[in-house]
């Protein structure tokens, strides 16, 4: 289109002055266009992020060396290797990555050095798929690109990663805008292409009503005003009730960033019953009473949030004695609310599943004081349904789906997903 | 092959206008939502204007009500999370229900803390009831939280404490001059026992009596029994033992002794298959028709006189001294003659002298022993129909200055007048009862009992076979349990429990050997529910005077005359009316008559022909005539119901209605007809002679027999279609596919332009026996409970608008006086081509990859097409909010001139009391959602996650749907249909397993098995005749090959 509209302009040099500025916004918008392929990297960045926090943080830092070494430039180490049996250093990395094993079986000498220079072998990797591990090795080359996340402040927290659409939005967004621009432009060609051909013909210019007097224009507004209104009409009321971000107050100031942050404790320590029933319990007072009998001070707060827990549990921590009768239970706000026809069972995702605690809530772990993560609506349960696996081959209750372990063998199929064994059926989740 | 024509009343039999009308749609009634828009309340005319003025408010409402902020939720966790609750994980804890004189072993299922589900216990713990539920027991659980509950001790009307109630009781009981009464039903419970014996020693000698008085009788079986064997005790009755039975008036399938236990134990010897290709042969002699008898494979319909002479007859026949004019009695005589030894003869009569007679019959055929064993008799019936008179005559008198009841309630159900009256005689009436009834209202003072869902307890159903109730929840109001109030008033320190426990050791752990230690006895029975002493019984039949007692039933028999004469008998919903404060037992249909909400005059149908007790015309409005019954001078007056099988001039009335004293005023339906019966020789008689005349006034009555019809005769070319099918035992030994040879045909026959669905996984598959069903709605309150489906009043179910999820479809065929039954229930078929799928514009109605055809209820928006296209007729609408799910809709919550016909009657499902008993996994349902059978949904993925959790496959009866588990008989087996060895599996491919209309190829996930009669004799039946010459073309031609 460009092109096109600059040979056009070849024929009008008495309007070259207005056309080089058109020409200059249609190039920064062009420009836009590729900024928005750049976004799209940063969903991938965003994926390989949070890939390498569930399966490799535990042992691997970017940056720093820990039970694996730090990754940062893992690429270029790798490349420098140099090439075997055909495939690149790279490749050999991704192989590696995948299952370790495959590539020191296969006799590549920097990944047997490698794996002899550290006293603990490294997991196994064989659900992630290529893509996911170039996410992951995007993100380890470049772990400070996505920026530091946003300051929780107030309920709503911007920029908390739920629905991935909105950087293909942005995209789709310029692109239309781009379109309405060239529309206005053409017209204004055609418009002036006319002068000049009726100037030509000696005809008597007739006087033309300025644009945005005419019909037309008005009536394109109004649509396109319409249109406008009803997006966004729709889009609020899709998102009524939902509460991505809401981030409470609590009664204590309980800081998970601390307890399963710093401390490392177990989410299941805690809210034990996740593994096993339909809620995940916030856990009774007996359960901080474990170990706030010896810890009686907090870095943060000293001893005034931990006094809320004895006041709330009748401990009296100088006599060391409960008075149960003086107990009263703690009213924490909830933070996660499905509607009352919504059926979730924490169990199913945690137990059946494997599903990490952070894949729904977040890195509680760096949470000072938790908000909701997930925007909890019924596309996103679906999205992850659609590409989530079952544990397929390990639990043996899937051994009575026997056309589907026959096409697994034949290859027809290359995974289970939820919804597969009809996890996006109605009646899993409303009854 | 028959193709016989079914019907579900006479009015589908005599195809009544009205009743076609009402067939033909689906709903009842124009939807009166467009009343309201096309006829406003203020003109009766309808305006754009007005339509506009609706649309204005109810966006803006809409928007008002969407922009509101979320409400703060808060979660509130224990101070000390007990062990063994996890928050969304069920308990289930053995227990023992023991109600209005009904016993049943059971497992509370509680969440939260809270009990929502009454389960039957498993067969090795429940010796007595087998694994078995009743509609009562199921229904039992509303009972805990319903608002008409006492919640503290009252005098009078005023509340008082404990300690007032204990101190000025305490020193009444010390100054009396005169007796002290405690009234009771039948206490079954040893320990209980042992606490009234120490409160009666702690009383004094002479100064303490105890009355136990049954509201149904059983008086007369029991004094029967004392002189045939010198015990007062009713024998165990062993129907899975009997190969002949013979049924004189008793309803032992519904209501007589243990229906429960009876139904599972008769079911055994009634199913068949490949292996087992005999059954039982049942033979029933009745008047007023029962399930029992309508589950006969020969009904003797006769009139209550017969039914004693039928008992003089047998006697005769088996003893070899005579025979009866009845050919059908001459022939019932010689079968159980050929099966002595393996034969069972039941009278239902309170006749002492029927019962000897009875028993004299069983004698002479060799039954005790064998089908009837005093190794365990029961404990469960011990009342005396002299208690009442008895009390009566000791307070006029003055001996008795004090009554104590204890789930008694005499003032209502007891047939002696004047109670009332003597207790203002007593210095002191107490009355322990934990919600109010007539007794109550008649006492000084009521000191409430704990619901047995708060109370430890125990006991012995049976002898020997100890049971243990334990607390699911904890006390919900400040009441006291009786044991404990009686243990304080004689002077006893300690709780009831400790009381229990020491009882337990000192006389029960001694008699077994199972435990070393009572610590493991205790834990375990309590755990078990159950524990079972070794036998220690045995009577030896001494006779009596038999030919005395032939002598004075054929006087019994003369007394009541040949022409118009009265049965009162014992509804299976709500009993000798302790049942009937229960809204799902009040709504669930009578499985005989079909009624809710109600009692009223059975009566034939020809007879009613005959005197003009004719069937509303407009069937829709479902009015019947009025009579007034007069019996020895007392009448009352009830709608007259005509019930196919009643012989001519024989009348029923239901026991158990009329409450004057109820919590809500909606629940004292019907009329209390306790006062009719006839006192003879001390005993209640539940038969008398009659007469009857038109009042000329009209009542409503709720009932259901031809909602929801299947089929309608005529319609789409066809006569009929074939819902349900049957043969008799000769032709299935013959053939076991014997009135299913359609079936392979059909099934050929069928084919669709939709592509099959595919069952990966598992394909959940119900098949139902009709042969071992017995319509008694067990399965209905069970899944009424599980599935949090609403009770709608008698208003609404007028209008056709009950919302049980799961009906008994009852069929008669043959001629109306004396007709064959078939119960079917009927509930979503889950069909694999389902026809409602198709037609939801939201699809809000799907097929699941397990089989299950899946209602969203969220995403439904009411268009009703999918009930419209069920050929089945099993969705439900909601047309109100009947648990108030949504807030908003609270202001229709009660009738006003604007909103005429909104219900009025919530029977405190949406109270927050009540709403306790809603199950959590199940959604509450709104107004204008369509709802119907999810196959308890939420069973099978609970199933399917233990397995997951387990590592393991899902093993066949893991899953278990409500009815299923509620069913006595088994007569519902569901599994999946993808595990070939599943015992679904074998029924679903078993010869005599159908689908109802499968011919309109809906492919349904629930079949039937052939109800099998095993009889010889043929009956008139009105014959199927096809209306399609190719049809009969067709017939002809197969019929030449």
């Amino acid at each position: 289109m460009t092109i096109l509209f600059s040979m056009k302009s070849e024929h009008n040099p008495s309007r070259s002055k207005a056309f080089t500025f058109t020409t200059l916004l249609t190039v920064i918008l062009s420009l836009g266009f590729l900024f928005a392929n750049a976004e799209v990297d940063k969903a991938r960045w965003t994926e390989g992020k949070s890939l390498f926090k569930s399966n490799c943080a535990s042992c691997h830092n970017p940056k720093a060396d820990g039970t694996g070494p730090a990754l940062q430039g893992v690429t270029a180490r790798w490349e420098a290797a140099g090439d075997f049996k055909g495939k690149t250093g790279k490749q050999w990395l991704s192989i590696w990555i995948h299952n370790w094993k495959d590539a020191t079986g296969a006799g590549y000498k920097y990944a047997v050095d490698m794996a002899n220079s550290r006293p603990s072998e490294m997991n196994i990797f064989n659900t992630l798929n290529p893509q996911q591990i170039d996410d992951i090795i995007l993100y380890v080359e470049n772990p400070d690109a996505g920026g530091a996340p946003k300051v929780v402040d107030g309920p709503k927290v911007e920029g908390t990663k739920g629905d991935d659409a909105g950087g293909s939005n942005t995209v789709l967004y310029m692109f239309a805008g781009l379109l309405l621009l060239l529309v206005i432009i053409l017209v204004n060609v055609t418009n002036h292409l006319d002068k000049i051909v009726s100037d030509k013909a000696g005809e008597v210019a007739v006087a033309k009503l300025p644009f945005y007097k005419r019909t037309n224009f008005k009536a394109a507004c109004l649509l396109i005003g319409i249109v406008v209104l009803m997006y966004f009409t729709v889009d609020t009321v899709t998102h009524f009730g939902r509460q991505q971000g809401y981030q409470p107050s609590q009664p204590i100031k309980f800081s998970h960033a601390l307890h399963a942050g710093t401390h490392k404790i177990d989410c299941q320590y805690c809210h034990q019953t996740a593994n096993n029933g339909k809620h995940s319990n916030i856990p009774s007072l007996n359960t901080c009473m474990n170990c706030h009998k010896q810890v009686t001070k907090g870095p943060q707060y000293g001893t005034e949030e931990i006094a809320k827990i004895y006041a709330a549990v009748g401990w009296d921590p100088t006599s060391k004695t409960y008075d149960l009768g003086k107990a009263k239970p703690v009213e924490w706000t909830r933070i996660h609310n499905l509607p009352d026809h919504v059926y979730f069972n924490h169990a199913q995702h945690v137990n059946a599943g494997k599903v990490k605690c952070q894949t729904c809530h977040g890195n509680v772990e760096q949470m000072e004081e938790v908000y909701q993560y997930s925007p909890l609506s019924m596309g996103w349960c679906i999205n992850c349904h659609r590409n989530t696996e079952v544990q397929f081959a390990s639990n043996n209750y899937y051994a009575a789906y026997e056309s589907i372990h026959k096409d697994l063998k034949d290859k027809k199929i290359d995974k289970v997903t939820v919804s597969a064994v009809g996890g996006t059926e109605c009646q899993r989740c409303h009854y | 092959m028959s193709d016989k024509i079914y019907w579900k009343g006479i009015e589908e039999k005599e195809q009544l206008e009205g009743f076609r009308t009402l067939a033909a749609k689906e709903f009842a009634e124009e939807l009166p939502v467009l009343s309201s828009i096309t006829e406003p309340v203020t003109t009766g005319k309808s305006s754009r204007k007005d339509f506009l003025k609706m649309l204005g408010f109810s966006t803006t409402a809409a928007v008002i009500a969407a922009s509101c902020e979320m409400p703060l939720r808060k979660s509130i966790p224990y101070v000390w999370r007990p062990e063994e609750i996890a928050p969304g994980i069920a308990n289930y804890y053995a227990s023992t229900f023991y109600q209005g004189g009904d016993y049943e072993a059971v497992l509370v299922k509680t969440r939260e803390g809270r009990p929502i589900k009454i389960e039957p216990r498993d067969k090795q713990n429940a010796r007595v009831t087998k694994g078995g539920s009743s509609a009562r027991a199921q229904a039992s659980i509303l009972s805990l939280y319903d608002n008409g509950r006492f919640r503290n001790p009252k005098r009078g009307k005023e509340n008082i404490t404990w300690e007032t109630a204990d101190k000025e009781i305490g020193e009444k009981l010390k100054s009396l001059s005169g007796k002290v009464v405690l009234f009771s039903n039948t206490v079954i419970s040893p320990s209980t026992k042992a606490v009234i014996a120490d409160f009666g020693n702690s009383l004094g000698a002479g100064k303490f009596e105890h009355l136990q008085y049954d509201g149904i009788s059983y008086a007369g079986i029991l004094d029967a029994n004392e002189k045939s064997f010198g015990k007062r005790l009713i024998p165990a009755y062993n129907f899975d033992k009997a190969t002949v039975i013979v049924g004189v008036g008793a309803d032992f399938l519904g209501t007589w002794i243990s229906p429960t236990e009876f139904s599972h134990d008769y079911a055994v010897n009634r199913k068949l298959s490949k292996e087992k290709k005999d059954m039982s042969r049942h033979i029933q002699i009745e008047s007023v028709p029962t399930i029992t008898g309508y589950k006969a494979d020969t009904r003797i319909s006769v009139k209550p006189s017969e039914e004693l002479t039928a008992l003089v007859d047998l006697y005769n026949i088996v003893t070899g001294g005579g025979s009866s004019k009845n050919e059908k009695i001459n022939k019932a005589g010689k079968e159980l003659l050929a099966a002595k030894g393996t034969s069972l003869v039941v009278s239902g009569s309170n006749d002492v002298n029927a019962q000897l007679v009875a028993n004299a019959i069983n004698n002479a055929l060799g039954n005790y022993g064998t089908t009837i064993t005093w190794d365990r008799p029961y404990n469960t019936k011990q009342g005396s129909d002299k208690a009442v008179s008895t009390l009566i005559e000791g307070l006029n008198s003055g001996s008795v200055k004090a009554v104590l009841f204890y789930e008694s309630n005499p003032v209502y159900n007891s047939p002696v007048k004047g109670l009332a009256d003597a207790l203002k005689k007593a210095e002191l009436t107490v009355s322990f009862a934990n919600r109010v009834d007539e007794t109550a209202v008649a006492c000084n003072y009521v000191l409430p009992d704990n619901h047995w869902l708060e109370s430890w307890n125990d006991a012995e159903p049976k002898a020997g076979i100890l049971n243990t109730t334990q607390p699911a929840i904890s006390k919900l109001f400040d009441t006291r349990q009786v044991q404990e109030t009686l243990l304080k008033w004689s002077g006893k320190e300690g709780s009831y429990y400790e009381f229990l426990k020491k009882n337990w050791e000192a006389n029960f752990y001694g008699k077994q050997s199972t435990y070393n230690g009572f610590w493991a006895f205790w834990d375990n029975a309590i755990a078990d529910g159950e524990v079972e002493l070794p036998a220690a019984g045995g009577a030896s039949y001494s006779g009596g005077d038999v030919a005395g007692a032939v002598s004075a039933v054929s006087a019994a028999a003369g007394a009541l005359g040949n022409d118009m004469q009265v049965k009162f008998y014992e509804s299976i919903a709500v009993g000798d009316g302790y049942w009937s404060d229960n809204p799902y037992l009040q709504e669930l249909p009578d499985p005989v008559s079909k009624v809710t909400w109600d009692n009223y005059i059975i009566a034939s149908p020809q007879w009613m022909h005959k005197n003009g007790y004719n069937i509303d015309p407009d069937f829709k409005a479902k009015e019947y005539a009025v009579g007034k019954l007069t019996v020895n001078g007392q009448s009352v007056e009830l709608p007259v119901v005509g019930v196919p099988g009643t012989p001519e001039g024989v009348f029923g009335v239901a026991l158990g209605y009329g409450r004057e004293a109820v919590a809500h005023p909606e629940l004292g339906v019907g009329k209390n007809v306790f006062g009719l019966l006839t006192a003879k020789d001390g005993n209640f008689i539940d038969v008398a002679k009659a007469t009857i005349e038109k009042t000329g006034g009209v009542k409503q009555v709720g009932i259901t027999q031809t909602h929801f019809n299947i089929t309608l005769q005529d319609l789409g070319g066809v006569k009929t279609r074939k819902t349900v099918k049957e043969t008799t035992l000769h032709e299935y030994k013959q053939n076991p596919a014997a009135g299913n040879e359609d079936r392979a045909e059909i099934l050929e026959e069928s084919v669709t332009l939709y592509p099959e669905h595919k069952y990966p996984g598992h394909h959940w598959t119900m098949v139902i026996d009709l042969n071992a069903c017995n319509g008694c709605g067990a399965c209905v309150v069970a899944c009424n409970v599980e599935n949090n489906v609403p009770v709608v009043g008698k208003d609404q179910v007028i209008r056709s608008r009950e919302m049980h999820w799961l009906r008994i479809d009852r069929y008669y065929t043959g001629e109306a006086d004396n007709p064959d039954v078939v119960f079917q229930p009927m509930l979503c078929q889950h069909c694999d081509n389902a026809p409602c799928e198709n037609v939801c514009p939201v699809a809000a109605t799907n097929h699941s990859s397990e089989g299950i055809n899946q209602m969203a209820y969220n995403r439904c928006i009411g268009t009703r097409y999918c009930a419209n296209n069920c050929p089945y007729k099993v969705r439900r609408f909601n047309w109100y909010d009947y648990q108030e799910a949504d807030a908003f809709d609270k202001r229709y919550g009660t009738s006003n001139d604007n909103h005429p016909n909104v219900v009025t009657e919530r029977f405190g499902l949406s109270e927050p009391l009540t709403r306790m008993v809603l199950n959590p996994d199940v959604t509450v349902r709104s107004r204008g959602v369509m709802e119907k059978c999810s196959f308890c949904v939420q069973r099978l993925q609970g199933a399917k996650l233990e397995a997951k959790k387990e590592n393991r496959l899902l093993k066949d009866g893991d899953a278990k749907v409500a009815c299923q588990t509620a069913c006595a008989t088994g007569a519902i087996v569901f599994g999946d249909r993808n595990d070939k060895a599943a015992e679904v599996t074998t029924h679903f491919n078993d010869e005599r397993a159908f689908g109802v209309i499968e011919e309109i190829h809906t492919m349904p996930n629930v079949l039937y098995l052939t109800q099998v009669r095993n009889r010889e004799e043929e009956k008139n039946y009105e014959i199927l005749d096809y209306y399609h010459p190719e049809k009969m073309e067709k017939k002809n031609k197969k019929e030449k090959v």
